[in-house]
């Protein structure tokens, strides 16, 4: 027997590999080195993950080279997009937290090295279209976020997060797995594209057994996504996280696992039979759900945590238009999450200067009254995420909902988009609800810590970066919606 | 004058922008106002400038200005005025430095975002009557509603809060509609580009006009607003601070007319013919009940607003009269109810910054102590009825001049509306201003000061100009109000049947203009 080397393009692989390299650097520096040093260890991780980014950006993927590890390892368009996501997600989790008062007492080369694996994680999740890999890297960024939801660990709440995401997700991570042997029971293949060829040419394989699988991943990837019903966990594990782990959670996931579950969902085709149903429905109840449930939350963090599931519902709108106009849906996709990032990651920055200015690190509504009188500058840049988070011009969240809505719409789902939009009007109340608060009602008192935290220029540059793409993808959005069109391709 | 819509356009925004570097604060805000004043003045000029130098003899898109935005999506930064915008375009500069002047004394707290909102305002304001792009459009309808809801939520009265977040979702409902609407036509047509101009060339299938129409006209609806979908409109003209009043009266329910007249009924003509007769039934609905609902409100404020109800029925059963006397009536109506509402707004923000009340009955007797005061408000008043020789008469009657040739039946209708405007707008004056005065902290009410007279000059003498000689402004509708009606009439030819021979010249005439352009 033959051994076929494998095919290996390293340049590709080195966006992956940085953040790991980095990851350890970060853990031997804070035991061995330098014990205590947060700065050195916040700037290694932060050079790292530019590193990567510069790297993926300066990439270009080819048709040719774009496989490595027969597949294993994919570096197309749609990764290199992703990459660029994630990557960014990972920056601002590590700007945020080390803004964040309540992290200053824990170990900070262990968090800098989760995120760094969580992030490499992430990245091969959204990097293969090989089953098992999909689940090698789901389980490497879950690992790392079940620890960091439970970063705080002297906080009941935390524990609870991390406990109750530990099991859940390992329940879903079951599911997962099961769909893909029964995936690769029917078709005799763990390799999406041998699996779309073997569905193409072979109809027995698209028996049962094979819807069932299909059935089984996609309450796995739907669990990832918090979408509806399979969202149970995420209001709890959101609040109960440090909240710079709140915002990663909500962004890095999402783009891995909504990643897996396009390649998913695009290679089964027409064998996928009435899945696109089954996804059309989870779209409008994860939308709604989290709409109106997020209407009546008090605490900022909760109502930020049911308004990354009603995302995720607006993200599905793209998944179910996929397979019927599967450019528009894929870039639209994909420019929804980039968007994503920054006005989410914006808003959570926002809400961790927030509570570091209060003695009791609240995160109540209540907490933001009357922000624009004394920090007018920190409730403008929220109140620009919340008309972002909305979907109102002109901000980057508005051409991503227009793109979602044209590529569900080109894709015939008239009723899909009619719901999401009007979900999205219900959606208006509870972010603009902010805005009144912090500019319609007067500051009340509490105590306020005046002492800025040290590491406060960390989160103005995050905040400046966030407003500034988040106002620059809303008005000028052509050159980056041009990358995301060009990032469909998928490259077998 | 290459550039000068987008000078005109973005103009208001810089300076709002600008604000940011002055300092606000008790006593100091000076700087603030008078930049703020300086900036929608210099907008007033250039736009000025732009109206002399409009063609009034052509009917087409003037000064158009298109670059490309977003050239995947077929999306362009293209503005444009025609003879129906242009009118829109200068009662907005107009109407925007008087409303910053009328603030001077009115808004005391965070006057910087307070002028900041007004001129990001204007801008979008000016955005929806210049963008001839669909995206760009619906990014000023869209981008507008931030600033007016801080206006209403942040400087307004009691229940600011309540009639804000109403105002905002109410309005937003309607526009998403639209949204699906403009994305669907954009798929459907295959024209692949959203440049307005571009879809009136193309017809849409019959099939799928009443949807889009139905899409586009609930949001403009909502907008001008048309009963049953008024309901925001009382809430948010009483709590917004007076100037927020002015321009909600004055400019943002026109945002609503004008769509119907440059969007909904040119690009969807046979649904929009379809749908005729349930929007003039709804329009005169509106005018005799927002008529008999002005007549019964004790707060001045709330009268006014009701009124604009009733005012904005008569643009509507202009435009859907399908004639050339209505669709120039309804423009030269919306321009007037802007001037004579604006005013009116201004008359009850002059009494309520004296006694910090608006019910009528705090009130009777004010031409003894106000006398200045009390003949503006009369010939405000009188504008607001429709009294010949005033700006008011002049839309009305040419209104009501193209619904009788539509139908008798909705001229009567639509004429009671205006005996009843008489009615609770006397009935008011005569609570108001004459009689004895019966309430003492009225006795000691100071009259005009001279910023009053300042914002009121202008008004006034519009009141007259557009009462007395009308001509300049139809000489710059018509050509396009008969453009607008040839474009309205033409796909009906190819549907309907028995074309109507005056509407087939006006086609002709039409189709040859295009030819010379």
């Amino acid at each position: 027997m033959d051994i076929v080397h494998p095919t290996i393009h390293w340049g590709y692989l080195l966006p992956v590999i940085l953040p790991v390299c980095g990851a350890v650097l970060v853990l031997m520096w804070d035991a061995f080195l330098a014990k205590g040093e947060r700065s050195v260890i916040v700037i290694i991780t932060l050079v790292t993950l530019a590193a990567a980014l510069g790297v993926t950006l300066g990439a270009r993927a080819l048709p040719g080279l774009a496989a490595s590890f027969g597949g294993m390892y994919l570096f197309d368009g749609f990764t290199q997009f992703l990459y660029v996501v994630i990557l960014f997600a990972s920056i601002f989790a590590v700007l945020i937290a080390a803004a964040q008062r309540e992290l200053d007492e824990t170990p900070a080369g262990e968090y800098y090295g989760l995120i760094l694996f969580a992030t490499s994680g992430m990245m091969l999740m959204a990097a293969t279209r090989n089953l098992l890999m999909i689940f090698v890297g789901l389980e490497v960024f879950s690992l790392s976020l079940y620890v960091l939801a439970g970063y705080l660990r002297s906080r009941p709440e935390g524990n609870e997060a991390s406990l109750k995401y530990f099991l859940l997700g390992s329940f879903a991570s079951g599911f997962l797995l099961y769909g893909m042997a029964l995936i690769y029971g029917a078709t005799g293949s763990v390799d999406l594209i041998e699996i779309a060829t073997r569905l193409h040419e072979n109809p027995a394989s698209r028996g049962a057994a094979f819807l069932m699988g299909l059935g089984f991943m996609v309450v796995g990837l739907g669990f990832k996504v918090a979408a509806a019903p399979f969202y149970m966990w995420t209001p709890d594990v959101y609040e109960g996280a440090p909240t710079a782990v709140t915002a990663f959670m909500s962004v890095g996931p999402k783009a891995a696992a909504f990643a897996a579950f396009f390649r998913v969902f695009l290679s089964a085709g027409d064998a996928g039979g009435s899945l696109d149903t089954v996804l059309w429905v989870m779209a409008v109840l994860t939308m709604s759900l989290a709409n109106l449930v997020a209407i009546w939350q008090t605490c900022v963090k909760r109502m930020l945590a049911y308004s990354s599931i009603a995302h995720a519902g607006y993200l599905m709108v793209a998944l179910v238009a996929s397979r019927s106009s599967v450019e528009l849906a894929t870039s639209g996709f994909l420019y929804y999450m980039l968007v994503y990032v920054f006005m989410n990651m914006g808003a959570f920055c926002v809400l961790i200067l927030i509570s570091n200015m209060r003695e009791d690190g609240g995160t109540k509504l209540d907490n933001l009254a009357g922000l624009a009188s004394f920090r007018p500058g920190l409730a403008a840049a929220m109140a620009v995420f919340m008309v972002s988070l909305s979907g109102l011009p002109p901000t980057g969240g508005f051409v991503a909902k227009f793109h979602v809505f044209s590529a569900a719409l080109n894709g015939g789902y008239v009723w899909l988009t009619v719901i999401a939009v009007l979900n999205s009007v219900v959606a208006v109340y509870y972010y603009l609800r902010l805005v009144v608060v912090m500019y319609m009602r007067e500051p009340e008192g509490g105590a306020m810590s005046s002492a800025p935290h040290p590491g406060w220029s960390y989160a103005v540059a995050a905040l400046v970066l966030a407003v500034a793409s988040t106002l620059q993808l809303g008005i000028f959005p052509s050159s980056v919606l041009d990358f995301a069109h060009r990032s469909t391709v998928f490259f077998n | 004058m290459p550039g000068i819509i987008t000078s005109i356009l973005f103009l208001p925004m810089l300076g709002g922008l600008l604000l940011l570097l002055l300092r606000e604060g008790e006593g100091r805000d000076g700087g603030v106002r008078a930049f703020a004043l300086a900036a929608s003045l210099v907008t007033f000029a250039l736009s000025a400038v732009m109206y002399l130098g409009f063609r009034p003899d052509y009917a087409g898109m003037q000064f158009v200005e298109e670059a490309a935005w977003i050239p995947r999506f077929g999306i362009s930064y293209k503005v444009g005025v025609d003879g129906i915008s242009l009118l829109l375009v200068m009662l907005t500069t107009i109407l925007t430095p008087v409303a910053i002047l009328f603030s001077f004394d009115d808004v005391r707290k965070k006057t910087r975002l307070y002028y900041m909102s007004l001129l990001f305002l204007e801008t979008g304001m000016l955005g929806v009557f210049f963008a001839l792009d669909f995206f760009l459009f619906y990014v000023f309808w869209e981008g507008m509603l931030i600033p007016m809801y801080l206006i209403i939520g942040v400087w307004g009265g009691g229940r600011r809060i309540y009639a804000a977040v109403k105002f905002f979702l109410y309005t937003m409902a309607g526009s998403v509609l639209m949204l699906v609407a403009i994305i669907w036509l954009y798929f459907a047509s295959g024209v692949g580009t959203f440049d307005i101009l571009a879809h009136f060339r193309e017809p849409v299938d019959a099939a799928l006009q009443p949807w889009l129409f139905a899409a586009f006209a609930i949001s403009f609806a909502i907008k001008v607003p048309i009963f049953p979908f008024h309901t925001w409109l009382p809430d948010a003209h009483v709590e917004a601070p007076t100037a927020g009043s002015v321009i909600l009266a004055g400019v943002l329910l026109k945002m609503g007319t004008y769509g119907f007249m440059r969007l909904a009924m040119p690009l969807f003509p046979t649904a929009a013919r379809e749908f005729a007769f349930l929007i003039i039934c709804l329009a005169l609905v509106g005018i005799i009940y927002g008529a008999l609902m002005a007549m019964v409100q004790t707060d001045v404020k709330k009268l006014v607003a009701y009124s604009s109800v009733s005012h904005l029925g008569f643009v509507m059963l202009g435009l859907f009269s399908f004639n050339l006397l209505g669709a120039s009536g309804s423009v030269i109506q919306m321009v007037n109810h802007g001037i004579s509402s604006g005013a009116l707004f201004l008359i009850v923000g002059f009494i309520y910054s004296r006694r910090h009340t608006r019910q009528i009955d705090e009130f009777g007797g004010l031409l003894r102590v106000m006398p200045v005061f009390s003949t503006f408000f009369i010939i405000t008043a009188l504008s607001s009825i429709g009294l010949p020789g005033l700006n008011g008469f002049v839309g009305e009657f040419t209104i009501l001049l193209g619904a009788f040739e539509r139908n008798a039946w909705f001229a009567v209708i639509a004429a009671t509306g205006v005996v009843l405007s008489a009615v609770y707008m006397l009935w008011m004056l005569q609570r108001v201003l004459f009689g004895e005065v019966s309430v003492r902290a009225n006795l000691g009410l100071a009259d005009m000061n001279r910023r009053e007279w300042l914002v009121m000059l202008p008004m006034v003498a519009l009141m007259f100009w557009i009462g007395l000689y009308p001509k300049p402004l139809f000489n710059r509708i018509e050509p396009s109000a008969e453009a607008w009606l040839s474009q309205v009439n033409r796909r009906v030819l190819r549907v309907e049947k028995a074309p109507d021979l005056k509407l087939q010249k006006n086609a002709l005439a039409y189709a040859q203009r295009v030819e010379v352009k």
